[in-house]
């Protein structure tokens, strides 16, 4: 009978531990809930945002390819037909779309908001209008072998939590161009740190990409998100791609002096 | 005498580390965490989260009896729904309720204190959002009417029981299975239950609308639980520009010689 003593001490012992994670996870970063991305740094757009942060360090062989625009990235986001960024003079009509209805998704907020669920086993980061959501694992799992894995513009990602600190590991990206400059591959590993402020309302979220046939230096980069109210709703983003003016060519108007 | 009582004081221990035990492993249910990644799947009555699909026999799964619908809704009324909604499939409109219920492609359900969302594997498929933290839907004047409408949803037991308004009169597909078509004035009734130790998924559905239905309109959709260890796969792609694809809706195949 003296084993039960040494067994209610295991017992006690494994409970305590229990004790211990639940202390931990009661430290949770409550990050669920609806974001949207702000311009902290007065761009006036987030385009002009990402290019703000082009500190991206390559290596020469990274540059010359892409300047190149042979690593990816070099060509228009799926849906664009045209240069949407090129200058066109008044009364040059280009069209911007080809009338798909399909958005990829990706990594980073764009400027829709998007939404953050904290569950047991994943979290999800879904954008409000359509295009892949992201799944980040939360089981332990280990990411793929990448020899088998089909590229995706979200990747594949595990995460955990660090002192109050949501960490993101990710891999098996498409090739293609990064904020600041810098570019992916599949076998590109991006580290994010979502980090909660005090009072819980701002998000920040920090970049790292770290990739030694890419970069000289991890590239990093930061974007913050504000939380929305706890009362809002994601809108649904309608589109009709059998809507001929879904196609519409643009035609910049003259501009009065 | 001695040994007696730290028999017994060594076996109340263990009862009572027994029981801490147990109070962990439930409240490892909660939000995030790598806890619940070595933790044995258990049954949470509550705990829909997880991966969902329909059987692929499309004989199975699915209870749909003929709605009964009211008199004022005509053959031609009919055949406009039937008409829009050949459309919609053709240009890949966004799907919402009902008929994201239906898609054969597994989706993801992850359910929090505040909401449960259901992620569909289809690119033309909007994501549905529950609310589980308001108990009245917003106001018709505030929301901008969409393919999947206003859900809310409250606890009756272990039953999660969705309502679904304000949808929106042209997007998306109208037809509701066993006959039938969502207006703006539908509501809907959707009861979320799990059966056979969590391993399927029950949802029964209630239609009611005055204009299109003589009696509430109920079907059952039962859904199994793929793996913990699953990873949804790429996106389904509907693409409407793609002229092969075109083809199908089209008309009937021509025999070739």
């Amino acid at each position: 009978m003296r084993y039960w003593f040494l067994i209610a001490i295991v017992i006690a012992a494994v409970g305590i531990a229990g004790d211990h994670v639940r202390a931990q996870q009661s430290n949770l970063p409550d990050i669920e809930g609806t974001w949207v991305r702000l311009d902290t740094v007065g761009a006036g757009s987030f385009g002009a945002v990402n290019a703000l942060t082009g500190n991206a360090v390559l290596t020469p062989e990274a540059a010359a390819a892409a300047a190149a625009g042979r690593q990816g990235g070099g060509g228009l986001r799926p849906g664009l037909v045209a240069d949407d960024n090129k200058p066109h003079a008044a009364g040059e009509p280009y069209v911007v779309t080809d009338g798909s209805c399909t958005l990829p998704g990706g990594l980073e907020p764009n400027s829709s908001a998007f939404h953050i669920i904290q569950s047991k086993d994943e979290v999800l980061i879904v954008r409000e209008n359509p295009g892949l959501h992201r799944t980040i694992y939360m089981d332990g799992r280990t990411h793929p072998d990448l020899s088998r894995w089909r590229p995706t513009v979200v990747g594949h990602s595990v995460g955990r939590y660090e002192n109050g600190t949501f960490v993101i590991e990710t891999v098996g990206l498409t090739p293609g161009g990064v904020p600041g400059g810098g570019r992916r591959t599949a076998e590109t590993q991006l580290t994010e740190r979502y980090t909660l402020s005090g009072d819980g309302r701002r998000l920040t979220m920090t970049y790292t990409w770290n990739d030694s046939k890419i970069y000289q230096k991890p590239h990093t980069y930061q974007i913050v998100a504000e939380r929305q109210p706890a009362d809002s709703w994601p809108f649904e983003d309608w589109c009709d791609s059998g809507d001929p003016t879904q196609r519409t060519s643009v035609i910049p108007p003259k501009q009065l002096p | 005498m001695h040994q007696q009582f730290r028999d017994t004081l060594s076996i109340a221990t263990a009862v009572i580390c027994a029981i801490v035990l147990s109070v962990d492993a439930v409240s490892a249910q909660g939000r995030g965490g790598l806890a619940g990644a070595a933790a044995p799947p258990t049954f949470d009555p509550k705990d829909f989260s997880g991966y969902w699909e329909l059987p692929p026999d499309g004989h199975d799964g699915r209870n749909i009896p003929s709605a009964s619908l009211a008199p004022t809704v005509t053959k031609q009324k009919l055949a406009a729904v039937v008409a829009h909604d050949a459309k919609g499939y053709r240009w890949c409109y966004n799907v919402g309720v009902p008929n994201l219920m239906l898609l054969t492609r597994p989706f993801d359900i992850r359910i929090s204190n505040g909401l449960m969302v259901i992620i569909p594997e289809y690119t033309a498929a909007q994501n549905r959002w529950v609310y589980l933290n308001r108990d009245k839907h917003i106001p018709a004047e505030e929301y901008e009417a969409g393919v999947n409408g206003d859900s809310i949803g409250h606890w009756e037991g272990t039953t999660l029981v969705v309502e679904t308004t304000l949808f929106h009169p042209e997007n998306g597909i109208l037809g509701i299975p066993g006959g039938g078509f969502r207006t703006p004035e539908s509501k809907l009734v959707e009861r979320f239950r799990l059966l056979n130790n969590g391993q399927v998924l029950q949802v029964v559905s209630t239609w009611t609308d005055p204009k299109v239905f003589r009696t509430p309109h109920t079907y059952e959709l039962r859904y199994s639980r793929l793996p913990r260890t699953y990873e949804p796969r790429p996106n389904a792609v509907c693409d409407p520009y793609n002229d092969e694809r075109a083809q199908l809706f089209a008309g009937p195949p021509k025999s070739t010689p």
